[in-house]
């Protein structure tokens, strides 16, 4: 699939949504899976101790 | 116990600095967004890696499909020698054994290491390792309530349930609008549209305060055109990604079935940026069932799926900025894409949606 000079990509995904599946590509685990994870980007850290 | 933490040149640097077992669990509903009940919870020793919540499995079948989807997922993004707690959050203490002791076995396998397994009730913790017990106790729950507000996080629902019923809402104003809206914007024309809807997000983002239903209703057509979608899309950053989930929440609250679609994908993809998965799962859950295949929708499942870290969209978006210069498609110009503004575009289907 080749990005086009108006910012859009063939099959009819826009070329954000075509960024956004190359990074999905890139990064997706082999196995589909119905469970579902919630990730949150809050964290927690642990005080040193002492 | 508070503190900023700044992580890896990223802006997620809410962060919460816990001593005892008992502070943990008070933080995780404020760093999940909801009080998390028979669940499984992984919490990093580290900041820059995110915590992690699994419905508690009921089945052997369900407990060895769980582990393997979250040992997956730390797989492809933990560090070497990653630390993390298990916090298991039930009532049945034996199954919090068995998924504790099954989850740490399986993370050993991909180089993290469970230094911490935690049973705990809704009074009480237990170390399973060292046998360590100790109760929650309400001073503490307080003490971390105030230090997390201080810390920016929001107020948490009381149930994941709770934060799903959160996104429905009375659609009928809304949709006793769209007529009126629809018919302006056949008018108007999609540049114009899209003019618009660039400016009032602008004034969104400056007073914070709710569309009226007839520019909600405007705003929710305009967002069923692609290149309008895209357009305040591309602006969307880690820096204003709580703004995008201000709006998109209200609106996808107050959207009729047939313009829901793209606010609640819109919202999917703002919570994943804004570094909450399970709002963009309960995001995604407001897509009507018999609604068209819709790609963004699909893709957001697919990050959540695999654990994809929202620091990377920005590389990504940015690879899109240098191969071209990327301007959204004017609505006027798409001699390909003929619908009219008040007809959303329907996608392929993507997996996991």
């Amino acid at each position: 699939m080749d990005e086009q000079s108006n910012g859009t990509a063939a099959f009819g995904l826009s070329a954000l949504e075509y960024r956004l599946q190359k990074l999905a590509d890139a990064t997706a685990t082999s196995t589909p899976s119905a469970v579902r994870i919630d990730w949150s980007q809050g964290v927690m850290v642990a005080r040193p101790s002492g | 116990m508070t503190s900023m933490v700044k992580h890896d040149g990223d802006s997620y640097g809410k962060a919460l600095v816990i001593s005892s077992p008992d502070e943990l669990l008070s933080s995780l509903p404020y760093v999940l967004g909801f009080t998390p009940e028979e669940s499984i919870v992984t919490v990093p020793f580290r900041a820059g890696m995110p915590v992690a919540r699994i419905d508690m499995p009921k089945t052997l079948r369900d407990r060895r499909e769980a582990i393997g989807v979250l040992r997956d997922a730390y797989a492809g993004n933990a560090r070497p020698r990653e630390l993390v707690a298990i916090v298991c959050l039930t009532a049945d203490r034996r199954a919090a054994e068995r998924s504790s002791r099954a989850l740490a076995t399986a993370l050993a396998q991909v180089g993290v290491g469970a230094p911490m397994q935690l049973w705990a009730t809704s009074d009480r913790w237990v170390d399973l390792d060292s046998g360590a017990a100790g109760p929650r106790t309400r001073d503490t729950a307080i003490r971390v309530a105030a230090e997390a507000t201080s810390a920016g996080f929001a107020p948490p629902a009381p149930s994941r349930q709770a934060l799903a019923a959160s996104l429905v809402g009375d659609h009928r104003p809304v949709s006793a609008a769209l007529e009126d809206a629809r018919a302006e914007a056949h008018v108007s024309g999609a540049e114009v549209e899209q003019v618009w809807a660039a400016g009032r997000f602008a004034q969104f983002e400056d007073d914070g305060l709710h569309l009226p239903d007839s520019e909600a209703a405007r705003m929710l057509l305009a967002l069923g055109h692609k290149p309008i979608r895209d357009a305040l899309w591309t602006n969307m950053s880690s820096e204003n990604a709580g703004t995008h989930v201000a709006v998109w929440t209200d609106l996808t609250r107050r959207a009729p079935d047939q313009v829901r679609t793209p606010a609640a994908s819109m919202l999917a993809f703002s919570s994943w940026l804004h570094g909450d998965g399970a709002k963009a799962w309960c995001a995604l859950d407001r897509i009507p069932d018999d609604s068209p295949p819709y790609a963004l929708a699909g893709l957001v499942a697919r990050l959540l799926n695999a654990a994809v870290p929202p620091q990377m969209w920005a590389e990504a978006k940015s690879a899109l900025d240098r191969s071209e210069a990327f301007v959204p498609d004017r609505p006027g110009r798409r001699d390909r894409d003929p619908a009219p503004i008040s007809s959303p575009v329907p996608d392929r289907r993507a997996p996991g949606i």
